[in-house]
């Protein structure tokens, strides 16, 4: 056994099951991480002092977050009418039920006494119209910038907190590592910058696409989750479910999640059985009630009438408008007849995985949540590129699964192909008419393969890494799948 | 009003006692009388208006003259007020002065207002329209909720407080031909075989510049003062027609059965009345012979009336003389123009947004009061917050000129509807107040939607006639003469103001086409990447890595946690 594991076992000593985490001891986690990465990086004995390291590290992240924030504010301030022109309705961004042109007209037709969700075009949540009220009557359009610009920024600064938790969870703390492989690489700054500065987010951000505010809602979710407090991350996901339907799903791995919280190490197997479908079975009352009770509160206000505009719709898909996903082209080309038929088969494929999927990884719910998260990225009825950039965002967290995944190549390129030619194709087939709509399609396919590949090559990734944790003779030896 | 069903009703009952014995009873209970207006056109094309009106007051229960086709219809649908039109070609209000008719806009427009409310009101006026499809042998059928606006402003002026709403029905491509005009012209009682209409020759009507056919039914006080018991129901059809002599070899002397391509008949034998009127614009030289026995000034122009009723006049021809040689198409200022046109014009390119641009000019010294409606289908997603409305002071006669500063006009009421996808069209109604002189523009944009294969008409590359828009406003009869319709007792609202309309020229929207002939493709291409996801994610839940023991010969050995 290397040094490394040795450390980690010491480690879990300190912090087998941290209930609750102070800002304090986040701040010791983060400072822990980066002395970890120095360790490993020098392989030296001699680490540099915690707090010099401690200082840097959260001084770091303040940067990352503040240059992201001030970019996206000087570019929505300053350059809005490149962003009118070239972003705002790129259909790779707004989807119907993410549109800010859509969400001004919703809170245009609230404020005419007119209810936004009697129509065709608004699909968006109540909870948006709520938030946007304000600063549409009042306030300078620099406030609602900003809001976009914060809800970026502040997802990215939960997916920092998830970063440096994860540290401290059993699920990683107690695992030994695969020899030769030191615990984190990845820092919480790092995992901040590469969501933040990824260009498909700062896109969607320009864009003022409304995902981020379901994207800030999942990483809260997640962020709870991890931390135990379930109470939290299942109103989080009800509101993440209100704002876009399937974050749903996330609730199998997060009640996962407070199964394991719920465990006492100690506990005999039949008392672990019962306590962790007690947790199961509170997580799920939790996240319903929260559910039901937004519901409730958006059925009096606006009446039932906004549910069929905006989650109802998400499922029947009525609004056939081009985005980065599968649905749009083939229910533009589907026979009447079969239409219910294919979208009850092409929303189950979405929603029927998140069980199998959370149950596979439940040892470690965070990476079922990761991959559930890639499935909706891919498969859902209106996604876009900040769909995929959430996912992406994810991936850093699991930086040790990069190198068991054998198809990055294929995924990278995939992916980059889908991105890029999505907009070639689009002006050929939309502004000059020399194309068809064939062109774009064959983007989205391709777009849509990258991501399932990725799916699939992080997942085995886990898994073969597990195998080598168990095993590690696996290593010299011939492994197989069966 | 609730009148008309139960009056039609009462007619229906003694319908068929009326038909066996056909008697010579067309008392004062029951009129017709046919009209023939002539009015050369600045520009050298002539217009001709042919109106048939029909009136009868309730006491009398029969079908004898009225058409009884339309008349169970409107029994059966509980119709209180029913306009019907199908027109093609443009009214040139800029050379031709006010249309002849209230509905000039390119299609087929049917309004009606139904008794009751809800679903069952649209249940009637589905079953309307469907009946007057086949009536008409249009395509009216077509009209259903997804194409009909409920318009609370734009024609209020003959609704009273307790009217049930307005629905407007409008199928812009729909093309008006021959066989329309034969069910049409199977309503009047003489048919073409003697009076006005035998001078509907098809041939000649549809070689034309603009042709308006219409009907409406409407059940009202014949006469303002009468007392409500004796409401009267009135039914008028009309045609109009803008014809050019010139590419008909007609020189600056020709007759009208040169002109229509058929004998002048004689008036029909049930008509009260049957004249032929010439009006003759004050620009315009011109002589008419023989002078008829009755000249007069109307709207500040010669008449010359014929009453086909006279057995002299019903012999004869009549011929007119233009003194000076045909006017060219730059005489057309001279012609007294409308106080208010409207021209909507599509703006962005591109099949994924676009935008409508809507000029209203004010010619008139005074501000006019004026409603603009408009109703886009649900495919073009109205983003009304993009409404903005500038005016501008106008620098010359010019339309299209604009001059100074513009400045921003704030309506005075506005009301929106927005659509629901395959279930209603959008319709905005704007009330404005323009400044004298003036060139008002209102632009708003859209996105253009994304349908399914199936709803894409044929020849879908074409695009979508967009209906147009709608102007009303209240004509000054002090000042502008206002619009023939409105010289008429059928055009005067209850308040005697008379409302002219003035529509807009459609506009064409592009939308982006799936490709028509993939639907194989797509089905089975979108299958396989979901079929992959299924597979790849499948084997990822269910299969294990193991390691293969290569020692115990060749024989796998599973190691699980």
């Amino acid at each position: 056994m290397s040094a490394d594991t040795v450390e980690t076992v010491d480690h879990d000593g300190d912090k087998r099951n941290p209930k609750k985490l102070s800002k304090q001891e986040l701040a010791n986690a983060l400072a822990e991480t980066l002395s970890r990465r120095s360790s490993s990086k020098h392989d030296t004995p001699d680490e540099p002092p915690a707090s010099v390291a401690r200082i840097s590290e959260g001084s770091r992240l303040l940067r990352i977050l503040l240059l992201g924030f001030a970019l996206r504010l000087a570019v929505l301030t300053f350059a809005s009418d490149f962003v009118a022109r070239n972003l705002s309705m790129r259909v790779e961004l707004s989807t119907p039920v993410t549109s800010y042109k859509r969400l001004v007209e919703g809170l245009y037709l609230a404020s005419h006494g007119i209810s936004p969700f009697d129509g065709g075009l608004f699909h968006q949540s109540p909870i948006l119209l709520a938030l946007f009220k304000v600063p549409y009557a009042w306030l300078p359009q620099l406030f609602s910038d900003a809001m976009y610009a914060g809800t970026d920024v502040a997802t990215a600064m939960v997916l920092a907190l998830i970063a440096a938790k994860k540290a401290t969870l059993p699920a990683f703390a107690a695992r030994p590592l695969v020899p030769g492989e030191s615990r984190f690489r990845c820092l919480p700054s790092t995992v901040a910058l590469l969501y933040l500065f990824n260009p498909l987010t700062l896109a969607t951000c320009l864009a003022r696409s409304s995902i981020m505010f379901s994207h800030l809602a999942t990483v809260s979710a997640l962020y709870f989750g991890i931390g135990g407090h379930i109470g939290y991350a299942s109103v989080f996901a009800a509101v993440a479910t209100h704002l876009s339907l399937y974050p749903v799903m996330l609730i199998a791995p997060i009640s996962l999640m407070a199964a394991e919280r719920n465990t006492p190490s100690a506990a005999a197997g039949q008392n672990q059985t019962t306590s962790r479908a007690t947790g199961i079975a509170l997580t799920l009352a939790k996240f319903a009630a929260a559910f039901a009770s937004l519901h409730l509160l958006f059925a009096a206000v606006y009446g039932s009438e906004y549910f069929t505009a905006t989650l109802d719709f998400t499922l029947r898909v009525s609004d056939l408008q081009p985005n980065v996903g599968l649905f749009w082209y083939f229910f533009i080309e589907i026979f009447d007849e079969f239409r219910p038929f294919f979208i009850a088969v092409f929303q189950l494929t979405a929603l029927a995985f998140t069980v199998p999927i959370s149950w596979r990884f439940r040892k470690d719910p965070l990476f079922g949540s990761v991959m559930l998260i890639g499935v909706i990225s891919a498969l859902k009825s209106y996604p876009a590129w900040g769909d995929l950039s959430l996912f992406l965002g994810l991936i850093p967290l699991y930086e040790e699964l990069i190198k068991y995944m054998q198809y990055t190549f294929l995924s990278a390129n995939l992916i980059l192909f889908g991105v890029g030619l999505a907009p070639v194709f689009w002006y050929l087939w939309i502004e000059q008419g020399s194309g068809n709509a064939n062109f774009f399609y064959a983007a989205t396919l391709v777009y849509v393969f990258g991501q399932i590949s990725l799916l699939f090559d992080l997942g085995s990734a886990m898994l073969r890494r597990e195998l080598d944790i168990d095993y590690p003779e696996a290593r010299e030896r011939t492994v197989i799948q069966e | 009003m609730r009148v008309l069903p139960l009056l039609l009703c009462a007619a229906y009952a003694a319908a068929s006692a009326a038909d066996a014995a056909p008697g010579p009873g067309v008392g004062p209970h029951e009129s017709f009388a046919e009209d023939l207006l002539v009015k050369p056109l600045p520009d050298g094309r002539v217009l001709l208006h042919f109106e048939f009106a029909f009136r009868r007051n309730h006491t009398q229960h029969h079908y004898h003259l009225f058409p009884r086709q339309l008349g169970e219809i409107a029994l059966r649908y509980g119709v209180d007020e029913l306009h019907l039109a199908f027109t093609q070609g443009n009214w040139r209000e800029a050379r031709w002065g006010h249309p002849p008719s209230a509905s000039q806009g390119v299609g087929a427009d049917v309004r009606a207002r139904i008794a009751g409310t809800g679903e069952h009101a649209s249940r009637q006026w589905r079953g309307l329209t469907n009946a007057l499809s086949g009536v008409f042998c249009a395509s009216l059928n077509f009209i259903d909720e997804s194409n009909t606006a409920l318009p609370q402003m734009a024609f209020a002026e003959h609704a009273h407080s307790r009217a049930p709403a307005l629905r407007q029905g409008y199928l812009p491509r729909e093309n008006v031909c021959t066989e329309n005009l034969t069910p049409w012209i199977k309503q009047l009682p003489c048919q073409s075989r003697s009076g006005l209409a035998a001078l509907l020759n098809p041939y000649r009507l549809y070689n034309m510049h603009f042709h308006s056919m219409g009907m409406s039914l409407e059940a009202g006080a014949s006469h303002a003062g009468e007392r409500s018991e004796q409401a009267a129901l009135r039914y008028t059809q009309y045609l109009s027609v803008v014809l050019d002599p010139r590419t008909m070899g007609l020189g600056s002397r020709w007759s009208l059965s040169e002109l229509v391509g058929m004998p002048l008949a004689p008036a029909c034998p049930v008509a009260d009345k049957s004249t032929v009127r010439i009006l003759a614009p004050p620009e315009i030289d011109l002589g008419v012979e023989p002078l008829p026995a009755e000249q007069s000034k109307h709207l500040g122009m010669d008449m010359y009336t014929f009453d086909l009723k006279l057995p002299d006049t019903a012999a004869s021809d009549i011929e007119l003389v233009f003194a000076a040689p045909q006017h060219s198409e730059s005489a057309a200022g001279a012609t007294q123009l409308p106080a208010v046109a409207v021209h909507r014009h599509v703006t962005g390119h591109g099949g994924s947004s676009g935008g409508v641009e809507a000029t209203i000019v004010n010619r008139d010294s005074r501000d006019i009061n004026i409603t603009y409606f408009d109703s886009l289908p649900w495919y073009l997603r109205v983003y009304s917050h993009t409404l903005e409305i500038h005016t501008y002071a106008a620098g010359s006669d010019d339309d299209t000129v604009r001059s100074g500063q513009a400045t921003r006009l704030h309506p005075t009421k506005m009301v929106y509807v927005p659509a629901i996808d395959r279930g209603r069209p959008s319709a905005m109604e704007v009330a404005l107040t323009l400044p004298r002189h003036s060139h008002t523009v209102l632009r708003y944009s859209f996105d253009k939607g994304f349908l399914k294969y199936t709803e894409h008409p044929p020849d879908a590359n074409r695009g979508f006639n967009i209906r147009p828009a709608i102007v009303s406003y209240a004509v000054d009869s002090t000042l502008d003469p206002g619009p023939l319709y409105c010289t008429s007792t059928s055009g005067r609202s209850s308040s005697g103001a008379c409302i002219a309309r003035v529509y807009s020229e459609l506009f064409l929207a592009n939308l982006a086409t799936p490709d028509f002939s993939m639907p194989y493709n797509v089905i089975t291409f979108t299958c396989t990447i979901l079929a992959l996801f299924f597979g790849r994610i499948f084997n990822l839940l269910t299969r294990d890595f193991a390691i293969l023991d290569v020692e115990a010969e060749g024989s796998k050995r599973t190691k699980t946690e």
